[in-house]
């Protein structure tokens, strides 16, 4: 049976929280999650686990209560490590038991013994299950990106609220070390005010027409596509590669955009902008697959409220974070009316240049805030910062409405490629001025049954 | 010099160039309607790279026709697509389109498909996106004819266009 803390780590972690004028998590060294103060199996705080291959693996708890996937593959490899997590965390208990498994999240939600859910599903559901889920009472984990369209991140948002849930979107750039470095250096004037922020990415990952055919036995076809169209089963569109297709994940833009623009918002203060924003967008596409996300796309976003630009480029120019360094795989410069920043990454790795890191914060500055933990992963910091937050309910580092505002831009782009032409939305009202035919693009259609 | 467009345009897609294939692409909006019918022969064919380089060509021009005054003849080719003639890609797509170009002359043909079971939940998302008052009239008259299992779905569509932010109410 799980027990109190061993009485030293008790006293350590009071002490560090006590001087960050936080209260640290009771995390047992076991990595099972208690409500705050309390360690008694009562008060453990029960997670259940949708989406269970990539990225959904790494937010497994050694003592789920539920995994969730529609593959069988998926599922047999997050039982395997379950067992392995418990193995490691040393400590075998009876009521430990074995996660139910299933393949329709409906039933995980269900179950009143869960109050906490990671959704790492591809992203045509990621709005679905987090509004259903916080209808259902649990506090929600849900991967970047946020969600698809407009109408999506509202819903979500007002979910949240109206159910007083803790909904934390995966932008762990929010719990980096290094953006937390550069948000103090640009926001205590390190730059001067910025103007111009330059993104670039390498493109999207190409692929070959794949094989229409039956879907594998171990996999529901149906309940993978879920809200989207009806396609035939192809190979090339499940698990990782559902990112190149515009039916689910739209590219790079959005799923690796949502982390460069919010950590940019973070770094610049840019979290609460509620202007006009313009958007243009051009992009290249395969015609050598079904991967229809355009591979390749230039954008441009103006905020003509605080005199930013913002542009995205795919390769685009990479730089170094310093002069004689070398350039990154992808990030973005910041340029500022007295100088410039370079910062690479922007999710779980994330640098910056020299001059931020050795930055300190003036008496009186701003200082930004970056969650306590023990660990070097940011991800694991990151998923910390959502655990307080179940226990203290106070809004986490990406809360949703920081993940909606963060993708609204990406959204943008992909409508301005669609039509495209330029086109001017207003932030404030969450529509588009003067354009029914953008509009058109704030919403969706679902197959049935799945609605918002 | 349309046809002279749309030959080059073909001769593009068929090129086996991925620069010529997306200068097609490219260039799809500005040959406009009258190109639709060739797209459509190509996506009728086996050529694989040509088919995902028309379907592309397709995309560019209905989702471009939208805001020009071109919405009406494009939607107007794209309903000659969506019949049980066609393949279901061609149709699937064409469909989907016209969510963003139809208007109230294209809603009786669109609304057709509802009996289509290959190809209803595409006329119905369609017909749940497209703005005005024939299309919902028309999922309404559908709730009351299409058989009880697919009932709920129609009735969704017609709670989202209740509900939704609405395509027609811009800010000014």
């Amino acid at each position: 049976m799980p027990g109190p803390q061993p009485k030293e780590e008790i006293t350590r972690r009071q002490l560090i929280g006590v001087a960050a004028g936080l209260a640290l998590p009771a995390i047992v060294p076991e990595g099972i999650i208690y409500r705050r103060g309390r360690t008694s199996p009562a008060d453990r705080i029960v997670f259940g686990h949708i989406g269970c291959g990539g990225m959904g693996s790494s937010h497994i708890q050694p003592d789920a209560a539920a995994l969730c996937d529609v593959d069988d593959n998926h599922l047999a490899s997050a039982l395997k490590l379950v067992e392995e997590r418990r193995e490691k965390a040393g400590r075998k208990s009876a009521a430990w038991k074995t996660p139910a498994l299933v393949k329709d999240f409906r039933r995980l939600l269900d179950r009143k013994d869960i109050d906490a859910v990671t959704i790492a599903t591809p992203d045509h559901w990621h709005a679905i299950m987090a509004v259903m889920a916080c209808q259902a009472g649990k506090d929600v984990y849900t991967e970047k990106p946020t969600c698809k369209t407009i109408e999506e991140g509202r819903v979500m948002v007002n979910a949240a609220r109206r159910h007083k849930r803790i909904v934390q979107v995966g932008m762990q750039g929010r719990s980096h070390p290094m953006a937390v470095a550069a948000a103090e250096f640009v926001r205590n004037g390190g730059i001067g005010k910025v103007r111009r922020v330059e993104i670039w990415h390498p493109e999207n990952l190409k692929g070959v027409f794949g094989e229409e055919k039956s879907p594998p036995p171990e996999l529901d076809w149906e309940m993978w596509l879920g809200p989207a169209r009806w396609m035939p089963y192809n190979p090339d569109r499940v698990h990782f590669n559902f990112r190149w297709y515009m039916d689910y994940g739209e590219g790079f833009i959005r799923d690796r955009g949502n982390h460069a623009l919010s950590t940019m918002n973070l770094i610049i203060g840019n979290d609460a902008y509620d202007g006009l924003i313009h958007c243009e967008a051009t992009g290249k596409v395969q015609t050598y697959s079904w991967r229809d996300a355009p591979y390749a796309m230039e954008v441009k976003w103006e905020l003509p409220a605080r005199g930013l630009t913002i542009t995205w480029s795919q390769p685009g120019v990479p730089k170094p974070l310093d002069p004689g360094g070398q350039p990154g795989e992808w990030g973005a410069n910041y340029y500022g009316e007295e100088d410039s920043l370079v910062v690479f990454g922007g999710d779980g790795g994330c640098d910056v240049s020299r001059k931020a890191k050795e930055f300190k914060v003036p008496p009186g500055g701003v200082h930004v805030y970056l969650h306590p933990s023990d660990s070097p992963d940011p991800t694991q910091r990151h998923r910390e910062n959502w655990y307080d937050c179940i226990r203290t309910r106070k809004l986490p580092v990406a809360d949703i409405d920081l993940g909606r505002r963060a993708v609204t831009l990406c959204i943008l782009s992909v409508i301005a490629y669609r039509l495209r032409r330029k086109v001017t939305f207003d932030a404030a009202k969450e529509r588009f001025v003067g354009d029914d035919e953008a509009n058109l693009f704030l919403s969706t259609p679902y197959r049935y049954p799945w609605k918002l | 010099m349309e046809t002279v467009e749309i030959d080059d345009l073909l001769e593009d897609i068929h090129s086996g160039n991925a620069a010529r294939r997306q200068a097609a692409i490219d260039r799809a909006p500005s040959v406009g309607t009258a190109a639709i019918p060739a797209l459509a022969e190509v996506m009728r064919g086996s050529d694989m790279p040509a088919f995902r380089t028309a379907q592309e060509c397709l995309r560019a021009i209905g989702y471009w026709a939208g805001r020009s005054k071109a919405a009406a003849p494009v939607a107007s080719e794209l309903v000659k697509l969506i019949g049980k003639d066609q393949p279901y890609n061609l149709r699937a797509d064409a469909l989907m389109l016209l969510g963003f170009v139809a208007s109230d002359a294209d809603v009786a043909l669109i609304a057709a498909q509802l009996d289509d079971a290959e190809v209803r939940e595409s006329a119905r998302m369609a017909l749940e996106r497209i703005p005005g008052r024939a299309a919902g009239k028309a999922l309404s008259a559908a709730a009351e004819s299409v058989p009880d299992d697919y009932r709920p779905a129609i009735q969704q569509s017609l709670m989202h266009k209740r509900t939704k932010t609405g395509p027609a109410r811009s800010v000014r």
